[in-house]
């Protein structure tokens, strides 16, 4: 009897780790495709027997995608306007979302609601009205223009998350920094945003992470080459009459690597920060 | 969403007006103020060069959308793009996360090893997936050739029969460490003494799953259905860099003929009046959500 549950279990076992195993291998390989691509020579690329470990590693795509186009260009605009937008929404939402959690006022439930609805609408309707603005107050083609664009999504994306957080922080210290004379600004910032670092400093990734890969936005505000950003640049690296696909993929490794490398980092905090919402709901 | 934070306040009110300005300012001047605008603008024609107001148009726009072959056909699209892939991200994503809430060892690993889908960029996915998909040396058709399930290469994205259903494969692959994670966090808050309690009460494994783990995550699942739901029908990215909608409109949703109308045709008011009807449909999700989530307090 003990034996015939020992099998069952073992069988089981067997059963979820084989059904998890093939769901993950599914789930990394284009990842990992993508990677393998990025090393292998033209032969190799388009052989008739593919691998995903290549016979000979080379980084010829690399050198090419980098020195054959304007990449380095593209990776500045992008870190650029990425760091530019986390900055703006760190400053904006930290104050935004310590008056939401903190204090009570008119239109409190409309504003919150507000911004949980603006990560809701098509934003294709929204970037015809921007283009045309844009256009009229010259604000095309500048990387500030694509900062200012950004923040209709980062300020409330980073102010929901930092006012989930500021919920739960006991207001304690801040009630007696204020019986002790400090002024509510300086309570701010000498106790409020100092207790809440780590939590800023999840919003502040995921704002640039948010601003890095932004597409429709970059794609339409700016027309020329000077000022493209890097997704835009890897979507028109496709050629006229044959895609030229181990460059277009070592762009996409390295347009894509620090994304991966600073979510492995900071794991914990951006996958609690990514379920919240929808969790707490 | 605590009730002490409700509760309290600094009574500084003027002080929070000061706190708040300078985002809703912003928020206002560059979501709501072109989202309205937009909105107003598919009931008027407007110049060409100026975007001068140049005349009432009333339903003129919404009238042509009821002849429009394309738009009928984006907005068929949607709805089969957003049914079909939350249904399977959700059904996915919840076997996903069954699986990883049992006790098995290098589960941490699976765990980070399954976000890799979610963190790689919109743009980068697309490309890699276009590349798998390839006609010509692309590894899916290799796959599928030598294991005999095809016997000529097939242009995945390039044939009207199988762009739709490839892009929402690209789709779900890309959303399902969202709802596996989620529901994992959900499954993993469920009182371990229930389970306990079924198990000496008789109850078979199925029996369990249905009596004590569905009702355990139905808020959470309704919750992320709706989430995904609102993110699907919005998707642009992939649909706009694999297929631009192509090929012969097979792929065309509303999201992207909205802006294939604007810039690629440049008929502004016309793309508003096809985003507004988008706008129209995503706001009752949208409504729902917001619903659902204040019951728990503002």
């Amino acid at each position: 009897m003990a034996l015939v549950e020992e099998k069952k279990r073992t069988a089981r076992m067997v059963l979820i780790y084989s059904s998890i195993t093939i769901i993950i291998l599914i789930l990394v390989f284009p990842f990992f495709w993508m990677l393998s691509t990025s090393i292998k020579d033209k032969t190799e690329i388009f052989s008739a027997v593919p691998r995903l470990i290549p016979n000979r590693i080379t980084l010829e795509n690399y050198h090419k995608m980098w020195f054959e186009s304007k990449f380095y260009t593209y990776f500045i605009n992008s870190i650029i306007v990425s760091i530019a937008t986390t900055l703006v929404a760190l400053l904006v939402s930290t104050f935004l979302a310590y008056g939401l959690a903190r204090f009570r006022f008119r239109g409190k439930s409309v504003i919150f609601n507000m911004l949980i609805l603006t990560q809701m609408f098509p934003l294709p309707l929204l970037i015809i009205t921007i283009y045309i603005s844009f256009v009229q107050i010259k604000l095309v083609d500048s990387l500030m223009g694509l900062v200012i664009s950004y923040c209709t999504f980062a300020v409330p994306f980073s102010t929901l998350m930092l006012k989930s957080y500021f919920d739960d922080l006991p207001y304690e210290l801040e009630e007696s920094a204020a019986i002790d004379g400090c002024s509510p600004v300086s309570t701010i910032f000498k106790i409020v945003i100092p207790l809440s670092a780590p939590a800023i400093t999840t919003m502040g990734l995921f704002a640039f992470i948010l601003s890095w890969q932004e597409f429709m936005m970059a794609l339409t505000l700016i027309r020329t080459t000077e000022f493209r950003t890097l997704p835009v640049a890897i979507s028109m690296m496709v050629g006229v009459r044959e895609i030229f696909w181990g460059p277009l993929m070592a762009g996409s490794t390295v347009f894509t690597l620090p994304v991966v490398i600073m979510f492995m980092y900071f794991q914990k905090n951006l996958v609690s920060g990514m379920t919240m919402g929808a969790v707490k709901a | 969403m605590k009730s002490k934070s409700k509760a309290y306040s600094f009574g500084r009110s003027k002080f929070a007006y000061i706190l708040i300005a300078p985002g809703v300012l912003l928020v206002a001047v560059i979501f709501i103020y072109p989202l309205a605008k937009g909105v107003i603008s598919s009931f008027f024609y407007q110049q060409p060069a100026s975007m001068e107001f140049a005349g009432f148009a009333g339903l003129d726009f919404y009238k042509q959308l009821m002849n429009d072959r394309i738009f009928h056909l984006a907005f068929k699209n949607s709805i089969y793009w957003t049914v079909i892939i939350v249904t399977f991200q959700y059904l996915i994503g919840l076997g996903t996360a069954l699986l990883l809430n049992k006790d098995f060892a290098g589960r941490g690993i699976y765990r980070s090893l399954l976000l890799i889908p979610w963190v790689v960029p919109n743009i980068a996915a697309a490309m890699t997936w276009k590349w798998i998909y390839a006609g010509q040396y692309g590894i899916l058709n290799y796959i599928l050739k030598s294991v005999h399930i095809i016997e000529k290469d097939i242009d995945w994205l390039g044939s009207e029969a199988t762009a739709l259903p490839a892009l929402m494969v690209t789709s779900i692959w890309k959303g399902i460490p969202f709802t596996t994670l989620v529901l994992l966090a959900a499954l993993q808050v469920i009182d371990r003494t229930l389970y306990e309690a079924a198990r000496t009460d008789g109850a078979r494994a199925f029996q369990m799953f249905k009596y004590v783990t569905l009702p355990g995550i139905k808020a959470i699942s309704i919750t992320t259905i709706l989430l995904v739901t609102i993110w699907t029908f919005n998707q642009f990215d992939l649909i706009f860099v694999m297929t631009k909608g192509g090929p012969q409109n097979s792929t065309q949703v509303i999201p992207v003929y909205t802006y294939i109308t604007a810039f690629n045709f440049f008929k502004f008011n016309y793309a508003a009046a096809i985003g507004t009807v988008g706008l129209v449909i995503i706001s009752m999700v949208s409504i729902a959500y917001i619903r659902r989530n204040n019951r728990g307090g503002v």
